[in-house]
Parts: structure tokens; sequence; C-alpha cells
């Protein structure tokens, strides 16, 4: 009785861990979906209302969800401040402290913050092309990701449940 | 009177003091704040790459005092330049074309670089190697003895303020503006329009009037100057416009049109004497047809703001 119990619990724990893992993957792609957002309402500032970024990050941070709130908040706080550095570096920073803990793919969070290289010079035209371009990639990586998903997310379950059957029957 | 309103003159020089600091680079800053420089008599500072900075401090140029000279490095012009533009010169770039952009409290950066061209001109600067930082200042009452001699039966008659570059006529014309506009013992409160063509005269922000022109005054900021005296009398029916550093032939004929249209004038423009302007073929027909009736000229030197004289449309000074 003790050792069905014991297979039980094993075998839920790790569904549990697969159905965890398969969770993971769609909270990265829906990440990534809010982020395209973003950065669509970032391009549309800058084409229509001009707002120098501080001001554009400030209205947007009202509106976005965690981390990015926090991230493009002190962003604004940062430019206004003028305490130092380029603004790459305050844009790498500040992404590297806030968004760490984010859903976003590690790949995906290399890019964006590499994106920061490009904003705040030049002129409006030149700004919305690297934002599109950006956003291209960005649209690229999703589909991929659309593509997969489904599948890896039934394997993790799989694998969860596979995984609690052998180990179960490795301690029986 | 001017000098003495220039004298006592502190309204805002703490927020003066803020926006300039504000966009210079920790080096500077740290050198400028040692300075303990009164902000109300700063009139410019000059950030040239490989040179030392220098500024103009009550109508002279100033090294730093209170520390060794100091040679301004590229760095300390890219980082100025950020700070100016908050790092979003895309913002700017129609300024940018007329090689200045203007910052929180009016004051006016003025940049030196490579220029950019396309098919339809100039389109941006480059590798900028200098930036002038002009000080906008703001003197309530600056006005006060000149106004006396630009109205007659409670009208205003229409004035060009004469000056070089950095001798106070902007902010001569900015009291006149805001006098006028409100009213005083002198005359009644009138319709002021300001074509603010580099937002010198509002100081405005990101859209925000910073300085007070008074409670008449429709204000059209970055606006340029001839498109922006038709639309004003189109739109506002101004009694008076006013507009800063007229220049081009357009901008003379537009003024003309709009004196025609019954509107009185406040200009400025450039120049060092009365008799100079007088022989400019550009300016004939403000004389021939004594469109303006007064000619302030303001002294180029030491006092900012002095006046050498005040003509009549016949040239006669009048004080």
């Amino acid at each position: 009785m003790l050792k069905l119990v014991g297979s039980m619990v094993t075998i839920g724990a790790a569904t549990l861990l697969g159905a965890y893992a398969a969770a993971e993957l769609e909270a990265a792609y829906q990440e990534m979906l809010y982020l395209n957002r973003l950065i669509a309402m970032l391009r549309g500032e800058i084409r229509y209302t001009r707002s120098i970024l501080s001001h554009i990050f400030l209205k947007i941070s009202k509106e976005a969800k965690k981390p990015y709130d926090a991230w493009l908040g002190q962003m604004c706080i940062r430019m206004e401040s003028r305490k130092g550095g380029s603004f790459d570096e305050i844009w790498r920073e500040t992404a590297a402290v806030y968004l760490g803990d984010s859903k976003l793919p590690r790949r995906e969070r290399r890019k964006l913050e590499e994106l920061g290289t490009l904003l705040g010079n030049a002129d409006v035209e030149v700004q919305i092309n690297h934002l599109q371009s950006y956003q291209e990639q960005l649209a690229l990586s999703i589909q991929d990701m659309r593509a997969e998903i489904q599948n890896k997310k039934k394997l993790c379950r799989c694998m969860g449940v596979i995984g609690g059957i052998f180990i179960a029957v490795l301690l029986i | 009177m001017y000098q003495t309103a220039w004298n006592q003159g502190n309204t805002g020089e703490e927020r003066r003091k803020e926006g300039i600091l504000n966009i210079l680079p920790s080096k500077i800053r740290t050198r400028i704040i040692e300075e303990d420089l009164d902000f109300n008599r700063l009139q410019e500072i000059r950030i040239r790459a490989g040179r030392p900075l220098l500024f103009r401090y009550e109508g002279r140029e100033r090294n730093l005092q209170k520390s060794s000279v100091y040679i301004v490095t590229v760095d300390d012009v890219n980082e100025t330049v950020q700070y100016a533009a908050n790092y979003s010169l895309y913002a700017f770039e129609q300024e940018m074309r007329h090689g200045y952009l203007t910052i929180e409290g009016g004051h006016r950066v003025g940049m030196a670089g490579q220029v950019i061209l396309d098919g339809e001109g100039i389109r941006n600067l480059k590798y900028i190697s200098s930036v002038n930082i002009r000080v906008a200042h703001e003197i309530p009452g600056c006005g006060d003895s000149v106004l006396p001699f630009l109205i007659q039966e409670r009208e205003l008659m229409s004035t060009l303020i004469i000056a070089p570059p950095g001798c106070g006529k902007t902010t001569l014309l900015r009291d006149l503006i805001r006098q006028i506009s409100n009213g005083s013992r002198l005359l009644d409160g009138r319709n002021v329009g300001v074509v603010d063509e580099r937002s010198e005269l509002g100081g405005s922000y990101m859209g925000i009037c910073q300085n007070d022109l008074g409670i008449r005054t429709d204000l059209l900021d970055a606006c340029p100057k001839a498109e922006g005296m038709m639309m004003l009398i189109r739109s506002m029916g101004p009694q008076i416009i006013a507009v800063d550093e007229i220049g081009s032939g357009t901008e003379v004929q537009m003024l003309k049109y709009a004196m025609c249209c019954g509107c009185r004038m406040l200009a400025t423009v450039h120049g060092a004497s009365f008799h100079e302007i007088r022989g400019k073929p550009m300016f004939e027909e403000f004389f021939t047809q004594k469109l303006f009736r007064r000619y302030v000229v303001l002294e180029y030197g030491k006092q900012l703001g002095k006046v050498e004289g005040i003509y009549d449309e016949l040239g006669a000074r009048l004080c």
C-alpha cells in the first residue's frame, strides 16, 4: 500500500514538473507577444508624438505590466537625472536589473539589450526603421516559437508523466 | 532703468540655474558650480572640443577663476548634446537643421559641426565640435524706461529693436510684450500675437511656455516667422504682432503685409547701429514708407541692455 502511495506521489510530482515546464514555455511565448506590443507602442509614440524618450517611457510605464513598468520608470528617472552614462549604458544596465527575472528567453533579452545602441540618435525615420527591424526579428522568433511550442508543451507533459513512472518503477 | 532691472532681476534664477546645470557634463558642471556664478548675469557658456571652457558673464568673456583652465574634451561635447536633447536627438530634428535646440527654461543650445546635406538642404549635424549655451533671461521691468517712448495717445507705435547678438534685445522684446499684453498706466492691454520661431521669447519646452508673456498673448511656438504672422492674422486677430530677429526678404515682406492689415509690429533685428540698418537695401522700405515709427538701438558693450538711443521714423533721436 505504502509503495503504491509513494509511486502515485512520485508520478504526480513528476507530472506537475512537466506541466510547470510547459507553462513556462507558454509564459515565455506570451512575454514575447507582450514585448512586441510594447515596442509597437514605443514606435507609435516616436512616430506620432515625437516626444523625447524619457517622456515616452514614463507614459508607457503607466500602462505596462510588471516588470516592464519598473524598468521603463527607472529608465525615465535615470535619463532625467543626467548623472552620466550614454543611453545605451542606461538601457543595458536597467534592462539587466529589471528584466533579469522576466519570462523572456535569454536570447530575446540579449537582443532587447542591443536595441539600446540604436535608439535616441539620428532622426525619426531612422528610429522607426530600427524599431521596425527589431519587431520583424521578434515576430520571426515568435513565429518559430509558436511552431514549436505545442510539441514542446506536449513533450514536457509526457516527459513528466513518463519520468514519474520510470522513477516509481525504479523505486519499487 | 533697464540696467537697474537687470541688476535686480532674480526671477526664476534657481530654475534658470537648474536648467543650465542639468545639461552640462559632470566635469564642467562641478567647475561651474565652484565658480559660484550669478546666473542672472551669465549670458553664454562656450564648450568647444579641445579648447578651454569659456563663458560670457556681465558682457565680458571669462575663463574659470576658481579652478585651473579646463580643456573641453569631445566626450564633454557629446555628453552636453545628449543631455540637451534628453537622449532623444530625433525629437529635435527640425531644430537641429537650424543648428540649435531649446531646452527647459527657454535657453538656446547652439551647435556647430559637420553638416549633413540632402536634396532639400541641411538635414542634420554630425561630429558636433562646439556647443554654445545661451542663457535666456526674463527680466520683468527691463522695458520700463523704453516703453514711454513707444506710445503715442495710448497706442503703441510699431517698433524695431536693433542690436548685435547678445545685447539683450530678445529680453527687452519679451518684457515689452508682457507689459503691452497686460496693460499698464500708459496703455490698455492689447492682444499680442507672438511668432516664436526659435522658442526664445516664450522659452517653450515640450509645448509649455516657460516665460511670462502676458495675459493677452497668443504664442505660435517653433513656427517660421513669415507663415506664423499670416496664421496669426487669419486666426487670432492680433492688435500687435511680435517677432524676434527678422532677417530674410520673405519675413520683411510678410511684416509689411501684417502692418498693412492694421497690426502694429514689435520686432528685433541684428545690427550695430540705426544707420547701419537704414543703409541695408532689404530694410529700405521701412524708412521710405515709414513703416516703423520707433527704432530702439541697444549698445554693444559691458552693460547688458543699455539703450544707445531711440529714434523716430525720420531718424531723429528722441533720447
